[in-house]
């Protein structure tokens, strides 16, 4: 049986004076219904480039994505994105951006039963009080709430974060991500997260993805995170695992910082023993890497 | 006042361009006197110092040049122009009052004589129109809506420059059922001059009114003609009938322009028959008598109101024949120049939202923008007069043409400014707004309405606010060749004058526009920043 979620052979050129760029070359990934997965790696790596693929924003130079058995084509509210910046329009109150979505995926529900859909995701993250106000009277941290809501009160079959925190304060960030742990584990949405912050991905995902780094990056590692949900942040920093784990991501971030990736690095990455829980099957389809630079590719590339 | 309020406060001056109050608020208030004054001193005296150096500055100046209507006037003489057309305004105002006062007064008289006449016919007896003539006359007068519209076309006919015209005209109108209507016509009219021939018969056997002194010979007819006979049936038969005859009489005599052309012969004949019964018809006054006296079952509602229309007659209907003041010169360039600047923003915002959101039709738009853009509104008027000219012809014009050719220039020279920011505007929507509109997988309408217009929104204005600046500045040329009578003409007319004022009011008139100008420029400075949002979040 196939994953809820499929990646296949996805790659992304863009075309340059200079000759093609590729970004993102052969990024196979299977997730699960229900899982959560993260997204890690340095930036300019294309870690970004690949969710907005699946968010259809970006068009896919070759290879698929697959939802649930489909294969998607463009953009839709199949999938709810959170922005990096919330993108809330300036103009509509938080209650006004929430509803704007939500009439267009529920457009047979009466207007008030659609009214209370936008109400219950806006008070579940907290903004019971403020839906009347304009992002513009709203703090960053109220913004982003107000981004995720959207996002879950299309009711999406799978949710695409880019980087959702990466503008927050920490404290803000660790509210934040309460708020999200705390709404999918209500209905246990599958979603894919981009992040740079590993303590993030621990702590909120199933798996961490490692993204070697670009250009032609694709799966490095992945890692498989047991601990037992509902996780609590004060519990996990005294589980000597954590540690483990957190060392073993920044250990692979390390070993490809301002380098570029190749073959030997990840083969070794892959048998490093300190790396029981990883899961191998995944990391097989991204072995055929190509063996060199080719030299078109030194151009600087952000994802 | 709440300290949230009171920054509220300032901010609203400071849009209205009234920023330099601020340090005297504050310094009222005791804030930071140092700085304050420092504020007033940079704000407040330096500029009018500078007025100052200037006012002296064109005194002198002003001294040195004699010209034909000899020196250049200074502020002194400008000053005193200003006086003038003040007092000018002033006088004109009070002509304006005598003369309706004068008016009011003869109406009234006319009511009270009215009334009067009223009165003396003594208890009003109870008239009810029967509902058979009720309903001939409502065919009657649906038939009579379409015959006048039949006039107008045949008007147009005779008044055509040319065949082509005249036969374009015609075409256009449905004579198939005006034939249709004629038949109705003739049918509605056969128990109406039925009535009417034995409302006859009684009228001449009626014993004869006695005149009073001071009677007008219409007053007279339909006093003799009421007091005569007050028989019911008589009343309300000639009360119809009187009517029906006065609309029947003004259409026959409207035959001598040919107008009955395409009404059946025999339709022709009745009208004419009835018009020759009808020589004897009372005018206006009795009519009006007639139409109250038959109402007047109802109550003395429709008195009243008859009476009204009298009083409000010659107001509305005859304009105050005076001359134009200074006021109403500057109401006449800011009604125009509103006018331009909305036919422009009509034009302009639609078409730049089309531009922004299409990169081939703002390439093929592009150049005849480009092009366009930098034409003098010397340069169009000529053609805005021919054009306008060949196509709005009209006896009676719902606006003058001269206020249109204005209008239209400005409308052609402050298109541009609107056109260009609207289509910037849309065309640099935050990439973000529409990728949540690609991920909501909005309508386009939706889109357009909900995401890209609201984005674009103060740049749109910004176009405005430029448009209307170039509308005002484009208009006063406009109307100086046009001929409308707003503050164009009146440097035109003072230029022509040539007397020793001439110089002096047209730097009057310099100051005005300059002020309005800048005035047209805060509303909309205003108006832009009440729509922005600031930074894209």
């Amino acid at each position: 049986m196939s994953a809820f979620v499929e990646l296949s052979k996805l790659t992304k050129i863009y075309p340059t004076p200079k000759g093609p760029a590729i970004i993102v070359k052969d990024f196979d990934l299977k997730i699960e219904k229900g899982e959560f997965v993260c997204l890690i790696g340095h930036s300019g790596c294309g870690k970004s480039t690949v969710l907005s693929m699946i968010a259809g924003l970006n068009p896919i130079t070759s290879g698929g994505i697959f939802l649930a058995g489909r294969e998607l084509q463009g953009p839709g509210p199949d999938r709810g994105v959170v922005f990096q910046s919330p993108c809330l329009l300036p103009w509509l109150s938080a209650f006004e951006n929430v509803i704007l979505g939500v009439n267009q995926v529920f457009f047979t529900a009466s207007q008030e039963e659609r009214r209370q859909i936008a109400e219950y995701y806006l008070s579940v993250v907290g903004l019971a009080d403020s839906m009347m106000k304009r992002p513009g009277e709203l703090s960053q941290g109220m913004r982003q709430r107000v981004g995720i809501a959207r996002a879950f009160a299309l009711s999406p079959k799978m949710l695409l974060l880019d980087e959702p925190f990466g503008m927050l304060d920490s404290l803000t960030r660790f509210e934040l991500q309460q708020v999200l742990l705390d709404l999918w584990g209500r209905d246990q949405k599958t979603a894919l997260m981009v992040t740079h912050d590993v303590d993030e991905a621990i702590f909120l995902s199933d798996r961490v993805v490692m993204m070697t780094n670009g250009p032609e990056a694709e799966v490095g590692d992945v890692l498989k995170i047991d601990f037992p949900r509902p996780r609590n942040r004060k519990e996990l920093l005294e589980d000597p695992e954590y540690y483990r784990l957190r060392q073993h991501l920044i250990t692979f971030l390390e070993d490809h910082a301002h380098k570029p990736t190749l073959p030997e690095e990840s083969s070794a990455e892959k048998n490093d023993p300190r790396n029981p829980t990883q899961d191998s099957s995944d990391v097989d389809d991204s072995q055929e890497i190509s063996p060199s630079m080719k030299p078109n590719q030194n151009i600087p590339v952000t994802a | 006042m709440s300290n949230e309020a009171f920054n509220k406060l300032l901010s609203f001056l400071r849009t209205i361009r009234f920023g330099w109050v601020i340090p005297f608020i504050l310094l009222a208030r005791g804030e930071e006197p140092k700085v304050q004054l420092r504020a007033i001193l940079s704000g407040v005296i330096v500029p009018l110092l500078a007025i100052g150096i200037f006012l002296f500055g064109w005194n002198i100046a002003s001294k040195q040049i004699v010209t034909k209507f000899g020196t250049v006037p200074g502020p002194r003489q400008v000053t005193s122009a200003w006086g003038s057309l003040m007092n000018e305004i002033r006088l004109e105002k009070i002509k304006k009052e005598d003369h309706f006062r004068r008016l009011r007064e003869k109406r009234l008289g006319y009511v009270t004589k009215y009334e009067a006449v009223i009165n003396d016919l003594g208890p009003i007896p109870d008239l009810k129109p029967s509902p058979k003539n009720t309903e001939a006359l409502e065919t009657l007068s649906a038939a009579f809506e379409e015959i006048e519209e039949l006039l107008e076309v045949s008007n147009k006919v005779s008044i055509a420059p040319d065949a082509d015209t005249a036969k374009k005209t015609v075409e256009g109108f449905n004579f198939e059922s005006s034939r249709t209507l004629g038949a109705t016509v003739v049918q509605s009219l056969l128990p109406l001059e039925l009535a009417y021939s034995s409302a006859e018969q009684e009228w001449n056997l009626a014993p004869k009114y006695n005149p009073v002194e001071g009677d007008t010979e219409e007053i007279l007819q339909s006093k003799s003609a009421l007091k005569s006979s007050r028989s019911k049936s008589l009343a309300a038969k000639k009360a119809d009938l009187l009517i029906e005859r006065q609309r029947i009489t003004s259409l026959a005599t409207d035959q001598s322009v040919g107008i009955l052309e395409a009404v059946p012969s025999s339709t022709r004949r009745t009208l004419r028959k009835i018009d020759a019964n009808a020589s004897a018809l009372a005018p206006i006054l009795s009519e009006k008598l007639t139409r109250v006296l038959a109402d007047e079952a109802a109550g003395t509602k429709y008195k009243n109101k008859a009476k009204l229309k009298i009083m409000n007659k010659n107001f509305s209907e005859k304009p105050y024949p005076g001359k134009d003041t200074y006021v109403s010169q500057i109401l006449t360039s800011l009604k125009t120049v509103f006018a331009g600047f909305i036919i422009a923003s009509l034009i302009a915002i639609p078409l730049g939202v089309v531009c922004g959101l299409n990169k081939t039709i703002n390439n093929a738009f592009n150049p005849l923008i480009q092009i366009f853009k930098p034409v003098s509104p010397l340069a169009w008027l000529p053609i805005v007069m021919i054009v306008v000219g060949a196509l709005y012809s009209s006896d009676d014009p719902m606006f003058e043409i001269s206020f249109i050719n204005s209008a239209i220039t400005v409308a052609l020279c402050s298109l541009w400014p609107t056109l260009v920011n609207t289509a910037l505007g849309v065309a640099s929507t935050d990439k973000d707004f529409l990728n949540v509109a690609r991920v909501l997988k909005l309508s386009w309408s939706k889109k357009i309405f909900k995401v890209v217009l609201p984005a674009a929104l103060p740049l749109i204005f910004t176009g405005l606010r430029l448009s209307l600046g170039v509308g005002w500045m484009v208009l006063i040329a406009a109307e100086m060749l046009a001929q409308n009578p707003g503050l164009g003409k009146f440097v035109w007319d003072m230029f022509q004058n040539g007397s020793s004022e001439t110089l002096s009011m047209i730097m009057v008139a310099v100051f005005t526009i300059g002020i309005i100008g800048f005035v047209l420029d805060t509303v909309m400075l205003s108006l832009q920043q009440l729509v922005s949002f600031g930074e894209a979040i």
